[in-house]
């Protein structure tokens, strides 16, 4: 053992700390327990307690209370009740819930509440942030204007979305609304991009999954995990998702003189991903229920806009007097049978700006990741694009709205002219450069040079199964024999520039690449 | 306890009765008795609460139990409650009733719990100093709970002073914890 512990020194360590220990007063306020049940316990006393306050039952267990009425105060458990009885003493905490925030919460797993459940023992909590926190107002924001990666061509080039943006990823269950959230977290390495996952509702072994896939791609050490499984209490699933924001908080107002921070800093950059507030809903649905509060449009109460529009209204991008940092947050909803016009999605798709959708044919058709380009759309993010991108892809919104009007028309049409079936062709084609694995998210370079190869028709001569091939050997190319390009790209695509140079470069690379791929053939 | 907004209405209604009736003292006095009665003899807490018992016997055993020993205007209450059919909540009247009395009075009930039990000089050097700090007559409810190991608590209203061993040791315990 490196260290060498003296049991003397030990001793003495302890006796200096009983000498500091002073024996005072300790005062607190308290409640008695008069019914308890669901999770929900009602307390006699406690006069003065708080909205959203913590308190403590006589077992440790903790609660929040929630409902504050004449007679009684209303408190969801965040944990086990039977061990809470009628008549047990409630002490008032004194604070609102607050959640340790810090580096050193990087790479962690923790609870709705900010304990560690990860076994990598305790996080010192030295700093703190209260979970509930107030929106920046109007004169500290500024638009949105750098773009956040995904790292997915589809998003980056149909719906790109810009730092400080909302923007909802919807889709049914298993259209890889998940997978294209991690792969958007795994894509901000390197670029100093702090990231929260919360996962609200799930089972525990997929949150071992995303675990195991961002640890594996190297994406751990910029992310901390929220996990409130589907077996913690409702108060816990409907909380972590301001547990997470309040983390991301933390980096976002390093800079902001108003909210805490210095001036003259810079606000760090975050990402915060909600998986998803459809689960939340319906914790929080469950606690409005037993707390007896009247049940509105399918069940929920009548605040349930409020507390999806107060939460994603915190993810912001800050002025550059305040830093100009910024949230991002990437909500996910799961739809039933591709409703979108169920009250949660339509809700959540009222207050983000704009959505990616995902489908379940697309998905089972073979086309991922599954997004709808009809139907996604980004309201800020356009301003947010690189230029590189806005330049390339401009047309292809365009030619896959045309592609699809056409193969619904031409299913019933055997004859059809030169021009249509060209476009079709190019159609087909563009569907497949679309297509991307999972974990491999690709640079800016790469994704614009797929989709210049694309919407300037070098793809004419290759057939349509292979074009996944050609993309790969392409991305192979820029990494490998034109790293040069790659790097120049980089360069300028760090200073939002797109030259005539550059964009010439592209092109010759590209031809000389299809040339080759096509003799290979 | 949950306490019915009835009860508090009757008790404010007695109260204000027999301030006019200057008989306040008096009724305070029955009702302390009669609510020590109640905690003590689940065959009263039958009469007053089970609904097989009729009307007629009801009276019948409350004017042979409290009709001569009672102040006249502790028996008239009582009566009054038993034709609106209200006996049942007798208890949490008498409890609103003290409630106000002490009000009135200037008075705060606090408990004193400690490890073991105290001297009744503690009690009062305890009740002397709340007394000075609240400047209300304090009167004390002793209680006794080994599980404090040592010191005591007292509880004024919601608010809890702690000075018990036990918690000084979690106190002891978390500073270590924590340094």
């Amino acid at each position: 053992m490196a260290t060498d512990i003296k049991p003397e020194e030990v001793s003495d360590i302890l006796k200096k700390q009983f000498a500091d220990f002073e024996v005072s007063s300790e005062n607190y306020e308290v409640g008695t327990v008069l019914s308890v049940g669901d999770g929900v316990a009602r307390i006699y006393g406690l006069a003065n307690v708080m909205a959203g306050e913590l308190v403590e039952f006589a077992n440790g267990i903790r609660g929040l209370a929630l409902n504050l009425e004449e007679d009684n105060v209303g408190v969801a458990i965040m944990g086990e009740d039977k061990d809470i009885r009628e008549g047990d003493e409630v002490k008032r905490t004194g604070t609102i819930a607050s959640v340790p925030v810090g580096d050193e919460l990087l790479g962690r797993v923790v609870d709705g509440l900010g304990n560690p459940i990860d076994g990598k023992g305790p996080v010192s909590g030295e700093k703190t942030r209260p979970i509930e926190f107030k929106a920046p107002g109007i004169m500290e924001r500024k638009s949105v204007h750098e773009p956040l990666q995904t790292g997915i061509k589809v998003i980056d080039a149909l719906v790109p979305v810009g730092r400080g943006q909302r923007e909802l990823i919807i889709g049914d269950r298993k259209t890889g609304k998940t997978t294209l959230a991690i792969d958007t977290i795994i894509n901000q390495k390197g670029k100093d991009v702090k990231c929260f996952y919360v996962a609200i509702g799930q089972k525990r072994s997929t949150v071992v999954q995303v675990y195991e896939t961002l640890k594996a791609a190297g994406a751990l050490e910029y992310t901390t995990i929220i996990a409130a499984t589907a077996s913690d209490p409702a108060p816990m699933q409907y909380l972590a998702a301001y547990t997470g924001t309040a983390m991301a908080e933390h980096y976002c107002y390093l800079g902001s003189p108003t909210f805490g921070g210095t001036a003259g800093e810079k606000g760090g950059h975050s990402l915060i991903i909600y998986d998803d507030l459809t689960k939340q809903s319906q914790a929080y649905r469950q606690l409005s229920l037993l707390l007896r509060r009247p049940p509105g449009r399918e069940a929920f109460p009548g605040d349930v806009f409020y507390i999806h529009s107060r939460l994603l209204e915190r993810s912001v991008k800050l002025s550059d007097a305040e830093g100009a940092g910024s949230i991002s947050a990437l909500p996910i909803i799961e739809t039933q049978a591709n409703d979108v016009s169920a009250y949660i999605p339509t809700n959540v798709i009222s207050i983000t700006d704009g959505q990616i959708f995902l489908e379940s044919d697309l998905f089972n058709a073979g086309q991922r990741p599954a997004i709808n380009a009809g139907l996604s759309v980004s309201r800020v993010g356009g301003s947010a694009q690189t230029k590189a991108m806005k330049k390339t892809a401009g047309t292809l919104r365009l030619d896959l709205a045309q592609f699809r009007e056409l193969a619904a028309f031409s299913q019933f049409a055997s004859d059809l002219d030169p021009a249509t079936r060209a476009q079709l062709e190019k159609g087909k084609r563009l569907m497949e450069v679309c297509k991307q694995g999972i974990g491999q998210p690709l640079s800016v370079c790469e994704q614009v040079s797929i989709i210049f190869a694309g919407t300037m028709d070098y793809l004419k001569e290759v057939p349509v199964d292979k074009v996944v091939d050609y993309n790969v050997g392409l991305i192979e190319a820029l990494g490998t024999s034109h790293k040069a390009f790659s790097d120049k790209f980089a360069a300028e695509v760090a200073e939002d520039k797109f030259s005539d140079d550059l964009k010439k470069e592209m092109e010759s690379i590209v031809k000389a690449y299809t040339e080759s791929f096509i003799n290979a053939l | 306890m949950i306490i019915s907004k009835a009860a508090t209405r009757y008790a404010k209604a007695f109260f204000d009765i027999a301030q006019e009736k200057s008989a306040l003292k008096a009724v305070s006095d029955d009702f302390e008795a009669i609510g020590a009665a109640i905690e003590k003899s689940g065959e009263f807490v039958s009469l007053l609460k089970a609904p097989l018992i009729s009307s007629e016997k009801r009276v019948a055993a409350l004017k042979a139990l409290f009709e001569a020993k009672a102040d006249k205007t502790t028996f008239e209450f009582l009566m009054f409650l038993e034709r609106k059919g209200r006996l049942g909540i007798l208890q949490d009247v008498i409890y609103e009733f003290a409630k106000l009395n002490d009000r009135l009075n200037n008075v705060e009930r606090i408990s004193i719990t400690s490890a073991f039990p105290m001297a009744d000089e503690q009690v009062k050097a305890i009740s002397d100093k709340l007394q000075q700090k609240l400047s209300k007559s304090i009167i004390a409810e002793v209680k006794v709970e080994p599980g404090l190991i040592g010191g005591f608590k007292v509880k004024v209203g919601d608010q809890v002073y702690d000075l018990s061993v036990v918690t000084q040791l979690e106190k002891i315990k978390q500073s270590v914890v924590k340094a």
